[in-house]
């Protein structure tokens, strides 16, 4: 049957496969977690490079280990062994290069994160040493007493 | 770089009253374009249905109407996507949610849903106008010397012909076949098209507002009733203004006019055409209406007797913060009151009008409610959200999301409808059409 | 489920979870998922060991760029304190950004 009413259905088959052919060529192939059906993931074999390229800022202390060991040594044999280097000097971005030297918060508000004493009987909390903030030596910066690295008292 | 990102504005931020417990990540993020989006479906599909009532059911008394309501849904239909343009941050990554479609993320299957009735749609819209296409066709030819409009339209009539220039009495029966069976397949994809945008919010399993199966029929009924209602109002307004124009001989301004030189129609007729077209769609309204409130009252009160574990953060949104907005807006002026209208014996234009006017009203607060009410309780449910439209925009993002993008996407339909109605004249009497 | 069973039932996440940070070295995710080749990832948290310093919040937000002052994050730390009556009472003062330093609840 060779009629105009089929015209316009040529007309959305042709768009169809445009659309088709963009696609293909717009979605990646590996676009989609094929072994797991039809679902989308958010891991794609193609763009891992992509995300291994894009720079980490936090680098961990194994990082920091390359050049401080001495630091970490004496971190490690202390009660704050647990606290990655960069929970106080900030994380390290291209460090030595850019920026040179990382600021190092010393403030009040950084150690009360931990050590202000908080009343959780179902938390670990409770366990460490606390102090209220607004008795404990107001406005003195705590590091004046104790050592970052070593913080009890009697180590000193 | 650091100082650049602190000064990014938090979606959602800037129109959000918290109150109690609320979590930090959780804003009204679904703002006025959200609400837009479903209104503007509904309205597209509404209209659709309207026009079917002629094209499938052979309604006669609404042939006006009816093709009036297919070029304006046509119009509309742009518009439905524009409100989820606007509420993107990134509307350049829109296009990816278009072509990698899937079916476990319902958001997903957008871009077929629409463009399958947009193909019909536009199919329709083809066969009705396709002896009126070829005429003019023809006609432009014949003129020496074209002014600016004839110019553009000669090809462009050209292109959408498709270069079936026979409009023989054979073909034209093709055609008015093809048309009752796209009106036909076109009412249930309608119907989808529309009932998807409830289907994305009732599975919202988080949202306890929206989780209901009876969310895409509550969303399809109001629907209708919305386009019925719409198309009555903007109908009797372009009426208005032809009448208008008519009588003081400036009909030129229409854009048929413009483009086919022919819109001269007398006053009375105008007028006689109107009445009747508004008071026939009106009595299609209020049935619709009996089945939208049917349900959301269904809906409403099987919340209240099964009241699951959140009604208790429902009731208080339903019955406290939101009481005026459900209760008074969307039933009372909403939706009982302009039934009381057109119930009432003695039906007039004007009041046929006033009533879906109030219609357009108590949908719009209907969606409003599901939208932004669905969001005024925390996740938590231990705490509350309330939305403020932002009105004076002072930055982009207030604009789009705010007073000002509403009204934007509220106009865009107008004066796409406009244009389009130099191609597709809709108000041109039968003699001068198929 | 208890966390015992929850625990037991996951064999890979006893390995990661119930010795410390430093040991988890000792693991190499490779071998693991050689010989396991169905394993999928998981993330575990143990609420008992977190102590609310907000140093997480902080961290994810430096490293995933999101404003610092902006009201937003991607991983929080909420706080819920059960009273002697039953009552609960709940804060996250800017997603615990800053840690739980006061014991006035928000
Ligand atoms: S607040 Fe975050 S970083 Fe601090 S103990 Fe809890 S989980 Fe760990």
């Amino acid at each position: 049957m060779k009629s105009h009413v089929w015209r316009p259905l040529y007309v959305v088959i042709a768009i169809v496969i445009g659309i088709l052919l963009f696609r293909a060529f717009y979605v990646p192939s590996d676009f989609g977690a094929q072994e797991r059906g039809y679902t989308f993931g958010y891991h794609r074999l193609s763009n891992e490079q992509e995300w291994k390229d894009y720079p980490a800022k936090y680098k961990g202390n194994d990082y920091c280990n390359e050049c401080h060991d001495d630091k970490i040594e004496e971190l490690e044999s202390a009660h704050h062994a647990t606290i990655p280097c960069e929970n106080c000097h900030g994380a390290a971005f291209d460090h030595p290069d850019n920026p040179e030297k990382l600021a190092i918060d010393r403030s009040r508000e950084l150690c009360i994160r931990c050590h202000s004493e908080l009343i959780m009987p179902s938390s670990d909390r409770n366990d460490i040493p606390g102090i209220d903030p607004a008795e404990h030596n107001k406005g003195e910066e705590c590091s004046e007493c104790h050592n970052p690295h070593n913080p009890s008292l009697e180590d000193m | 770089m650091v100082e650049q990102v602190a000064q990014m504005i938090v979606h959602g931020e800037a129109w959000t009253v918290k109150d109690l417990f609320v979590l930090p990540n959780e804003y009204v993020y679904w703002s006025i374009q959200i609400v837009m989006y479903p209104y503007m479906t509904g309205l597209v599909a509404g209209a659709f249905v309207l026009s079917s009532l002629y094209h499938v059911f052979g309604v006669e008394k609404l042939k006006a109407i009816a093709r009036y309501a297919l070029v304006f849904s046509f119009a509309l239909l742009p518009v439905a996507m524009m409100p989820l343009m606007l509420h993107l941050s990134q509307p350049f990554r829109g296009i990816n949610v278009l072509m990698t479609p899937h079916f476990t993320s319902a958001i997903s299957a957008f871009g077929i849903v629409f463009m399958t009735y947009a193909c019909i749609v536009a199919v329709e819209i083809w066969f009705v106008y396709r002896k009126f296409i070829v005429e003019s066709i023809h006609r432009l030819g014949k003129i020496q010397s074209r002014n600016f409009l004839e110019k553009i339209l000669l090809p462009l009539y050209k292109v959408i012909s498709l270069g079936s220039m026979d409009i023989s009495d054979k073909a034209l029966q093709a055609d008015h076949k093809a048309v009752k069976i796209m009106a036909g397949i076109g009412i249930p994809v309608a119907c989808f098209l529309h009932g998807y945008a409830g289907f994305i919010f009732g599975s919202v399993k988080a949202n306890a507002l929206w989780m209901t199966p009876l969310m895409p029929v509550i969303f399809i009924c109001s629907a209708v009733v919305s386009g019925i209602a719409l198309c009555i109002v903007s109908y009797y307004i372009f009426m208005e203004m032809r009448k208008w124009a008519a009588k003081r001989g400036k009909s030129w301004l229409l854009p048929d006019a413009m483009a086919h030189g022919n819109a001269t129609m007398r006053v009375e007729e105008l007028r006689s055409v109107q009445e009747h077209e508004v008071k026939i769609s009106s009595k299609y309204l209020i049935i619709f209406m009996t089945l939208a409130i049917t349900l959301e009252m269904l809906d409403m009160i099987f919340r209240g007797y099964t009241a699951v574990k959140s009604w208790d953060a429902l009731r208080m949104v339903i019955y406290e913060h939101d009481f005026m907005k459900i209760f008074v807006y969307q039933y009372g002026i909403g939706n009982f009151l302009p039934f009381l209208m057109l119930l009432w014996p003695g039906l007039t234009t004007r009041r046929a009008v006033i009533a879906s006017v109030l219609v357009l009203f108590g949908v719009f607060m209907m969606r409003w409610n599901v939208v932004i009410g669905g969001q005024a309780f925390s996740l938590t449910f231990a705490g509350f959200m309330e939305y403020q439209l932002p009105i004076i925009p002072h930055n982009f993002e207030t604009f789009k999301e705010g007073l000002g993008g509403m009204l934007a996407v509220i106009v865009t339909p107008f004066i796409i409808f406009y244009f389009l109605n130099m191609i597709f004249p809709a108000f041109m009497s039968d003699d001068e059409l198929h | 489920m208890k966390r015992r069973n929850f625990l037991k039932s996951t064999a890979v996440f006893v390995a990661g979870a119930s010795v410390s940070v430093s040991a988890l070295d000792f693991i190499d995710p490779k071998e693991i998922l050689a010989a396991n080749p169905e394993l999928r990832w998981g993330f575990l948290v143990d609420t008992h060991k977190c102590v609310g310093c907000g140093f997480c919040v902080k961290a994810c937000k430096i490293e995933n760029d999101i404003p610092f002052e902006a009201n937003v994050t991607r991983t929080w730390v909420e706080r819920y304190v059960i009273k002697k009556d039953g009552d609960v009472v709940m804060d996250c003062p800017k997603g615990a950004r800053d840690g739980y330093t006061t014991k006035l609840i928000d």
